[in-house]
């Protein structure tokens, strides 16, 4: 008995040892590891886009802080990340503080979605943002083009490539959809049919690439008619980097864990657990 | 079973139960995660962030040079870069000289090191599911070095800020992509399951990283 009583701890400290073991290889195992969750959000991308005639060199104020400054009449700015969800945007004179604001608007915009957002208008008929929510995927092989419409008191417009209509009577404060254009240089020319008016610009548009042609200022007055271009690259989908489990298997794996390890040890920690209980039989 | 002390029953069954839920795990999906369970809805599901500073490109070192090999010592992981461009069909490429031991760097945006997010892709499996380059990317956590060196012999060390799982249609591009306002590396591979009928895995895993030094 003496002996007895003296194996029971000791066998079960040794089954004790075998069940952490046990665990522990859980935790090793690939795809059971505990990732540690927080709360986190994507930016969202917005660029900002000077098309009123009527408002000078401005500042920029997002949720009262100066985020542009010295915005000049047909400037656009690259995507700028911003936390998503609602923000007071005001624009201002240069210099005058948002107090003075000829703008303030609140906008929303959503995590990971692109935006521009354009401050347009004469004092006329009043002064405003319009947003653009926009696709910049790529078209394999392709390049991408989107007309905007921003020239007040000018009807609506036509956009041609090379002579040819691309985007017809876009109307104002409108942007068009997505064209795609085979890659090389072309003269676009925007014209505004009721006032007889038209302006071009020679662009080369590239494989991949998405080009935004504005068309802002006015067509009898100053700032005069002119198109804006800006050009960025397109983003591609996902990849597919996973393979058929069902597959003809490969040559054996020499990334990571191998995958037949965590069975290896499966079968040695059975075998210990066997091994224990026929020994405690044995001595029973 | 009456043979084995009492005391000791409850411990062979817990031990004999682990050992089971092992075997089953040993044999099942290679691309399943339990996190990836919680996505809802089309919503990506981020696990874990942490905030970085950004860092301007050194000085000393100049502009980076095309990245060569990727180090993530954490998971083990050693590889060399090939580039890789798009597809026909507009997706980002997956390496082809080596697919499931060498990475893809997307030629088409910066460099490692470089303002803007720049795109490394790899492999989660092969064929019959044997593991591949970027197998264990899921087991990163907010904070772990990841390491770039360039044809200029310069090592380039980013920190992991945020994981985040994406079924593919959903994706957040301008983001993982565009977003210009740091250093960024990310890194991208499949998770989920396998779905046959479309031949791709159910989501797809963005490590997001940023330049330390």
């Amino acid at each position: 008995m003496r002996n007895s009583s003296h194996r029971h701890p000791s066998m079960g400290s040794l089954l004790g040892l075998l069940a952490v073991l046990c665990c522990g290889a859980l935790a090793w195992a690939p795809g059971l590891g505990f990732a540690q969750k927080a709360a986190a959000s994507p930016s969202a991308f917005v660029r900002i886009m000077h098309a009123s005639p009527d408002i000078g060199v401005a500042d920029v104020f997002l949720d009262g802080r100066r985020a542009l400054s010295n915005f000049q009449f047909g400037t656009v700015t690259d995507y700028l990340a911003i936390p998503p969800g609602p923000h007071k945007v005001q624009v201002a004179l240069i210099g005058k503080g948002p107090d003075a604001a000829v703008i303030t608007q609140t906008l929303s915009v959503e995590p990971g979605f692109a935006y521009t957002v354009a401050a347009i208008g004469v004092q006329a008929t009043g002064l405003s943002l319009v947003v653009f929510k926009e696709d910049n995927s790529l078209a394999a092989g392709k390049a991408k083009l989107r007309f905007y419409h921003l020239s007040p008191e000018s009807g609506p417009a036509t956009l041609t490539a090379n002579g040819t209509p691309l985007i017809k009577n876009l109307q104002y404060l409108r942007a068009s959809d997505y064209t795609l254009l085979a890659p090389g240089r072309y003269t676009f020319d925007v014209d505004l049919e009721q006032q007889h008016i038209s302006q071009q610009t020679t662009l080369e548009v590239s494989v991949n690439q998405i080009t935004s042609i504005f068309s802002i200022g006015l067509p009898l007055g100053t700032p005069k008619l002119e198109l804006v271009a800006r050009q960025v690259a397109g983003t591609p989908s996902l990849p597919d980097t996973g393979s058929d489990p069902g597959a003809s298997a490969s040559p054996p794996a020499q990334a990571g864990v191998p995958v037949a390890l965590p069975l290896v040890l499966t079968l040695l920690l059975l075998l210990i657990g066997g091994s224990t209980t026929l020994l405690l039989r044995s001595r029973r | 079973m009456g043979w084995i002390m009492p005391g000791l029953k409850p411990l062979l069954w817990a031990c004999s139960l682990l050992a089971i839920l092992l075997l089953l795990n040993s044999c099942g999906s290679p691309g399943a995660a339990p996190v990836e369970r919680q996505v809802r809805d089309g919503q990506p599901l981020l696990v874990g962030e942490a905030g970085l500073p950004d860092h301007s490109p050194r000085s000393l070192a100049g502009p980076p040079g095309l990245p060569t090999h990727l180090r993530i010592p954490i998971i083990g992981v050693d590889a060399t870069i090939e580039t890789v461009g798009v597809t026909a069909s507009g997706e980002l490429e997956v390496p082809a000289r080596r697919p499931w031991d060498d990475v893809g760097w997307y030629r088409l945006g910066p460099r490692p090191g470089e303002r803007g997010s720049a795109v490394i892709d790899g492999h989660l499996d092969r064929p019959g599911g044997a593991p591949a380059v970027f197998w264990r990317l899921r087991e990163l956590q907010p904070g772990a070095l990841v390491q770039v060196l360039d044809s200029q012999g310069h090592w380039w060390s980013f920190r992991v800020r945020a994981l985040a799982y994406y079924p593919p249609r959903q994706a957040p591009l301008q983001q993982i992509f565009a977003d210009t306002s740091g250093h960024y590396l990310n890194l991208i591979t499949c998770a989920g399951d396998w779905i046959a009928s479309e031949h791709q895995t159910q989501l797809r895993l963005v490590v997001y990283t940023t330049l330390i030094a």
